[in-house]
């Protein structure tokens, strides 16, 4: 296809220079590996240093790369692309990612299980996800999910390098091996789909695909029964990384056992992921499945549905929950149910754009609220892992009224509540939703959150009005910590109140 | 950078200043740590409340830093604002041409909330008048403050009442001009009680905030019912535009029999209420005299240059509205009008008597303030719209000057108090009887002398004392106390206005009771001898405290005097000459932000907004000096020929008999309200927390979580019902096609195996399904 | 050259995804879930192989190239988790992993 160039025109032709984010990061990590080694005793504190500045790097890189790209950019011969898109998500991961690693330095040192490739691991993860919301082709689609997921598997079962036979080392373990097994049988799929898609239209490029395949759906030939089933496969692959009914089901059992950043960190980033990888394959090349008459795609019956699973089973069974985390876990799949329901609506021709951009501002609310209420939950939790239960945090409001104030804050976001960042990110998926069309989904999404309104609002009851019956509970957290509260409650704060701020970031965001 | 070039978007930055030295001093150089209070090298503070409890000190640095910050937030809002004004003096009609910036806040359907900044001619006097009190404020602020260990709370909190101040004031619509006004009610209930041990103060904050709260609910519906009827709240859209006044003129939501009310009138009393409320008219004027309890430069922030000011400034805003429908200038007022004359010069005779029984520096200032702001509210009524701006901005000027210099003096008189505590003076005859243990600097019997032993605080607070008074020609005062009652005169002789004429008569009264309380009170403060040895050694000391607490009073001083001769009208005669020889600047600038008579012409429902001003009549401005000469000559002969002793009753106790105890005790309205108000609703709160809380709201927040525990617990019920009963053949469940289903979160990694793989399988269906439908066609 | 089409191998690769899957839901010990996992992402490879056949190309052989890769870093994961299990509990028995459930 091309002839072999010089490094330099390589370098230059391949356009590299717009995968600077996500690679810089993956090179600063591997400096950080040989950091780590010479830091010795005093890694503790060089190591997450380490990992912030590399974030920050890549996060200049970003605003170099993307800032004056409202005209996207491909790299490494159609292989990545750099748009608006891209520039915002990969800005939403380094800003979950920093959040993570402030958590974690608290966490491990509690958990006296600090060691220097935990943040190694958490940065290559997070570069995977942002290969991943950059990929324009299935290949680096599937390679990126691996980096995100790979690392992410060995951090779930990270406590259990205690190896104390503890009850905490035994969950951690339990659980990365249920996400491992479990991600390596979804791969499988995704794989296959990719592969099926592949065979039906000759190309893995994903505008390519969108070029050639209303050819292959007019043929009605056997390319075009490989492409249908393909697109299942690759919905069920990706499904299960956003953790969406029916794939949801390892979601609450490794949140619960796997350490509480990386809980966080993986409720938020691995989401991205997925959903960045379905909005781009099925908004940018399977869009040509649309019903010429209604301008539907034909996969917006599919998501709609498991849009509405999603949003019914994660809202009721969080219901019934005692454990915070695991609280949470049905939570984040009810939220990934929300994003779902923009996926549904993006599948209507003409709604695409408004759809993404709804989608995008959810993820960024998701992003900051989620975080925050993990971080809340972690400084609470003891390190024998008790403490985390709904009961614990009862009386929180007076032994930790700031505490208190931000964890209400929280879930006044993630309800949905107005003047948080939650509201903007609901409101602007409902009305993508109502534009498209999707009204009885929009229905079922406000009704819903009306369901959620009371697992949260139990948070906050418990922590104002019931009186605490035990001992008050002393500050466990760091600095650190602190500093992820804040800049999480930040973000809910600054983008709830002023609400136009996120949908300007966004408004030139286009996949279609 | 774009923005700063653009004269437009500007405006945005004024606020920007005091707002983000606000966050920076919250967030980053507020550091504190607690030591006890009797720590006196740690803790430098000498409030005696403090005693025995720990206190948070600011480190020294930081207190330093947070000056610093706030200082310099001030000082960039005062640059930017004459940038802006000068930006403003370069368009070539402001008024008819404009400053405005705006953005889409929230989209509302078809069209946009837009949030945004305008300069018009209203914005320019306060964009004037409001920083450079705020500067020195500030100014006086650092020497005041200079022992307090809460320094950096105290410039966060004031830095943020700046800000909201002058957001309201570049403000272009209604919302965010109530923004602004909420987030000075607040600021001003955490300064009120900015030393909140000491009880008075937290009580004083508490109400000062729920008094403001009721008017502002009031106000927020009149806000609701304008912007349901007019679709937006912009000031330009509503307030200069005919059309939408004549609509709201003309609009009748309510009729009273015969008697019709427009919806201009219901919302524009409902606004008049929120000011009534914010800028302290009977009978919401109780937090007032009680907001002394705060620092001084936050009472002088309250009573000058932002809350009080804000109230008056938002009716001048919406004046066009309050007049639309009647015709002020030709003695047909509408309800609004009519509402504002009365209850403002009510308010200003009222407030002046209660005035002339205090004892306390701080607290006669008060009703002055409340007295001098139902001047411009009564003004207001009576369509004298350019001379209640006129009066606004004086009256910001010397009353900054009064409050500042009335805290110089406080300051002075402790100063003297530990000066005689340190010297071991023992108690002597001088001392006043009531002075007991606690000795209260702020009381009037116990100063006297001060002239001598604090000069520069005498000339300033003569200065402005005189202003305010009105002494006629030199003081600025006079010249828009003057307009006011000339604008009323007007009205009296020309149309025979009942209206005019009681605004007259009582706004003379009061004119004249102001020129005789505070020449009692400079006589009481500054003259005669010392009577307690802590007046006769009150000074200010030597170094940044005494410079920093006087400089701000020099500078305004020469605004107290200054400020009027923008305003002498242009046949005023002789001085016109000088002042104003082609016209009266004041006027020909305000008057500009009202709609034009051109385009009001053409609406009957709409009176002629640029009307002219009064023109010269003699009477007016012979009472305006009359009454000043004469309650300041009564006032010297009372109190400044014959100094009070020691210990000697005031002469006004023996003239006034029984009336004074009344007066003394603000006619008792404190307790009249405790009686009729507060402790009724203490009852019923308590009532409704033991009914409705318990019995009501409690039982239906039981039956909600048992509906929610129980659809919760169906879902699991369904899933156990739906998916059990295939023990542990996983195998034989492949082929038992109900087995797939098993109890779903099992923990088992297989069971949600073989869900994706049946999922996979229905997703593939459906999608074959509906694409057929496509292939199909 | 092409005597055989490409729908057979593709048949075939579905056979082997499908048997992979079910080796997957049915075995209990860990190690041959793995294999059942290698086989479903191998017969993905038979797809990719076959289908570059078909359209000439090698973009189908990169793929697999990836593929293999990724699934050699996988089973490295996946035994070092197995080993550690192995040590807790003395067991690779995948249903003993039910601590968390509900």
């Amino acid at each position: 296809m091309f002839e072999s160039p010089t490094i330099a025109e390589f370098v230059t032709q391949s356009n590299l220079a717009s995968t600077l984010p996500g690679t810089l990061l993956v090179a600063w990590t591997l400096l950080l590996v040989l950091v780590d080694l010479f830091a010795g005793d005093e890694r503790e504190h060089w190591t997450p240093l380490g990992a912030c500045l590399g974030l920050g790097v890549s996060f200049v890189a970003n605003l170099f790369v993307y800032a004056p790209a409202a005209d996207q950019q491909t790299a490494l011969y159609g292989m990545f692309i750099a748009d608006a898109f891209t520039g915002f998500l990969n800005i939403v991961i380094l800003v979950a990612t920093l959040l993570a690693v402030l958590m974690s330095r608290d966490y491990l040192m509690r958990a006296g299980i600090h060691r220097g490739e935990y943040y190694i691991l958490t940065l290559l993860s997070s570069a995977g996800a942002m290969f991943m919301v950059a990929a324009n082709d299935l290949i680096v689609v599937f390679v990126a999910l691996e980096l995100l997921s790979i690392p992410l598997y060995i951090l779930a079962a990270f406590r259990s390098i205690k190896n104390d036979g503890g009850e905490l080392a035994l969950k951690s373990e339990e659980s990365g091996m249920k996400y491992f097994i479990l991600g390596a049988f979804s791969s499988a799929f995704l794989v296959f789909g990719a592969a099926l898609v592949y065979g039906a239209s000759g190309t893995t490029n994903i505008p390519q695909i969108l070029e050639v395949a209303p050819a292959v759906v007019d043929a009605a030939s056997s390319a075009t029964f490989y492409l249908v089933v393909g697109t299942a496969l690759l919905i069920v692959g990706l499904g299960f990384k956003v953790a969406v009914v029916p794939f949801h089901m390892w979601t609450p059992d490794v949140y619960e056992g796997a350490p509480t950043p990386v809980t966080a960190l993986m409720s938020v980033t691995a989401k991205i992921g997925g959903f960045a990888a379905l909005l781009r394959i099925l908004v940018t090349a399977l869009s040509v499945l649309l019903l010429v008459d209604g301008g539907v795609a034909a996969w917006q019956t599919t998501i709609s549905i498991i849009a509405a699973l999603t949003l019914v089973l994660g809202n009721f069974v969080a219901i019934s929950q005692r454990n915070l985390k695991r609280m949470l876990a049905y939570s984040s799949i009810a939220h990934a149910g929300y994003i779902m329901v923009a996926l549904a609506a993006a599948g209507t021709a003409g709604s695409a754009d408004s759809a993404t951009q709804g989608a995008l501002v959810y993820i960024l609310a998701y992003m900051f609220t989620n975080l925050g209420a993990f971080a809340v939950v972690m400084t609470i939790e003891r390190v024998d892992g008790g403490g985390g239960n709904i009961d614990d945090i009862t009386g929180l409001a007076r032994s930790r009224p700031l505490l208190a104030m931000a964890m209400t804050i929280f879930m006044l976001s993630l309800t949905g509540i107005p003047l948080t960042a939650g509201f903007v990110g609901k409101f602007m998926v409902f009305a993508a939703a109502v534009q498209a069309g999707l009204v009885g989904l929009a229905v079922i999404g406000v009704l819903t959150s009306v369901v959620s309104a009371f697992y949260y609002m139990r948070v906050v009851v418990n922590m104002y009005l019931r009186d605490s019956s035990g001992e008050l509970l002393p500050a466990l957290e760091t600095v650190y910590v602190r500093w992820a509260i804040n800049i999480a409650l930040a973000g809910t704060l600054i983008f709830g109140i002023f609400y136009p701020l996120a949908s300007n970031l966004v408004s030139m965001v286009s996949i279609a | 950078m774009d923005f700063l070039n653009d004269p437009n978007a500007l405006p945005w930055l004024i606020p920007a200043g005091p707002l983000l030295a606000f966050l920076i001093i919250t967030l980053l150089t507020n550091k504190s740590k607690l030591v006890p209070a009797s720590d006196h090298h740690e803790y430098g503070g000498h409030h005696p409340d403090y005693d025995g409890m720990l206190v948070p000190v600011v480190a020294r640095y930081s207190r330093v830093i947070s000056i610093g910050v706030g200082m310099c937030g001030v000082l960039a809002a005062l640059v930017i604002s004459w940038v802006t004004l000068y930006n403003a003096s370069q368009l070539h009609h402001i008024g008819q041409e404009v400053l405005a910036s705006s953005i889409a806040w929230m989209d509302t359907g078809e069209t946009a909330f837009k949030m945004g900044v305008l300069v018009d001619p209203a914005t320019v006097i306060m964009l004037v008048m409001v920083p450079i009190a705020v500067l020195m404020i500030f100014i006086y602020s650092i020497g005041y403050m200079a022992h307090d260990p809460r320094q950096a709370r105290f410039f966060a909190l004031i830095s943020l009442f700046a800000g909201a101040m002058l957001t309201l004031v570049v403000a272009d619509n209604v919302l965010l001009l109530f923004v602004g006004w909420e987030i000075m009610g607040v600021c001003s209930y955490m300064l009120i009680g900015f030393w909140f041990e000491k009880e008075s103060a937290y009580k004083a904050a508490i109400k000062a905030f729920t008094t403001t709260r009721i008017a502002d609910v009031v106000m927020l519906l009149g806000i609701a019912y304008l912007y349901s009827l007019t679709g937006t709240l912009n000031y330009r859209d509503i307030m200069y535009n005919p059309e939408t006044l004549d609509m709201l003129a003309t609009t009748a939501p309510i009729i009273f029999g015969g008697w019709t009310v427009s919806a201009a009138s219901i919302i524009g009393i409902f606004l008049i209420i929120g000011t009534v409320g914010k800028s302290a008219q009977f009978p919401l004027h109780v937090w007032l005299p009680d907001a002394m309890e705060g620092p001084t430069p936050v009472s002088a922030m309250i009573h000058a240059a932002a809350m009080v000011s804000a109230g008056i400034f938002s009716l001048i805003r919406l004046y066009p509205l309050f007049a639309a429908g009647g015709d002020p200038h030709h003695g047909v007022l509408t309800e609004p009008l009519a509402f504002m004359a009365v209850v403002g010069a009510f308010t200003a005779l009222l407030a002046a008597t209660m005035a002339v029984a205090q004892n306390d520096v701080k607290a006669v200032l008060a009703y002055s303030t409340i007295s001098q702001l139902g001047f411009m509210m009564a003004a207001l009524g009576i369509g004298a719209y350019i001379a209640a701006a006129f009066h606004l901005i004086t009256h910001a000027f010397f009353k900054a000057l009064l409050f500042m210099a009335a805290g110089s003096v406080i300051h002075g008189m402790e100063h003297g108090e530990h000066h005689v505590h340190e010297h071991g003076h023992g108690h002597d005859a001088s001392h006043h009887p009531d002075e007991g243990h606690h000795f209260d600097p702020q009381d009037m019997r116990n100063m006297g002398g001060l002239r001598k032993t604090m000069p520069v605080t005498f000339w300033t607070f003569l200065i402005g004392g005189l202003s305010l008074s009105g002494f006629p020609i030199i003081t600025a005062g006079f010249w828009s106390k003057d307009e006011i009652l000339a604008d009323a005169w007007l009205g009296v002789q020309n149309y025979g206005s009942g209206a005019h004429g009681m605004v007259f008569i009582m706004l003379a009264l009061a004119a004249f009771m102001t020129a005789f309380y505070t020449m009692r009170q400079i006589a009481l403060t500054f003259g005669g001898e010392a009577r307690t040895e802590a007046a006769k050694h009150a000074n200010l000391g030597k170094g940044v405290v005494s410079i920093t607490m006087t400089l701000p009073l020099i500078i305004l001083a020469f605004f107290a005097i200054g400020a009027g001769f923008v305003g002498v009208p242009n046949d005023f005669p002789v001085l016109n000459a000088i002042f104003s020889p082609e016209y009266n600047a004041f006027h020909h600038l305000t008057v500009e932000a009202l709609p034009l008579s051109e385009a009001t012409a053409a609406f009957s429902s709409l009176p002629d907004y640029h009307a002219k001003a009064p023109p010269f009549n003699i009477i007016p401005v012979a009472t305006s000096v009359l009454v000043a000469l004469l309650g300041l000559w009564l006032g010297w002969l009372v109190y400044w020929r014959k100094p009070l002793k020691a210990g000697q009753r005031d002469p006004m106790e023996n003239f006034l008999g029984p009336l004074h105890p009344v007066l003394q005790n603000r006619y008792y309205l404190d307790e009249i309200y405790g009686r009729v108000f507060v402790a009724p609703s203490q009852w019923l709160s308590a009532q409704i927390i033991s009914f409705l809380d318990r019995g009501i709201i409690d039982a239906l927040l039981h039956i909600i979580a048992r509906l929610f525990t129980w659809l919760g617990d169906l879902v699991k019920v369904l899933n156990l019902w739906l998916i059990d009963g295939v023990g542990d053949g996983i195998p034989i469940a492949i082929f038992n096609f109900g087995g797939w289903l098993r109890r779903m979160q099992s923990g088992r990694v297989q069971q949600y195996m073989l869900l994706i793989l049946a999922a996979a399988v229905a997703i593939g269906i459906v999608l074959v399904l509906s694409s057929g439908a496509a292939l199909a066609q | 050259m092409n005597a055989i089409g490409t729908e057979p191998y593709i048949i075939l690769s579905m056979v082997l995804f499908l048997m992979g899957a079910l080796g997957v839901l049915i075995r209990r010990n860990a190690i041959l879930l793995f294999m059942s996992v290698e086989l479903m992402l191998n017969s993905a490879n038979l797809a990719l192989v076959a289908f570059a056949r078909e359209w000439g190309q090698v973009d189908g052989h990169v793929f697999v190239f990836f593929v293999m890769t990724v699934a050699a870093a996988e089973v490295a994961i996946g035994l070092a988790l197995i080993v550690n299990i192995f040590r807790e509990r003395q067991s690779i028995n995948i249903d003993d992993l039910q601590q968390m459930r509900g």
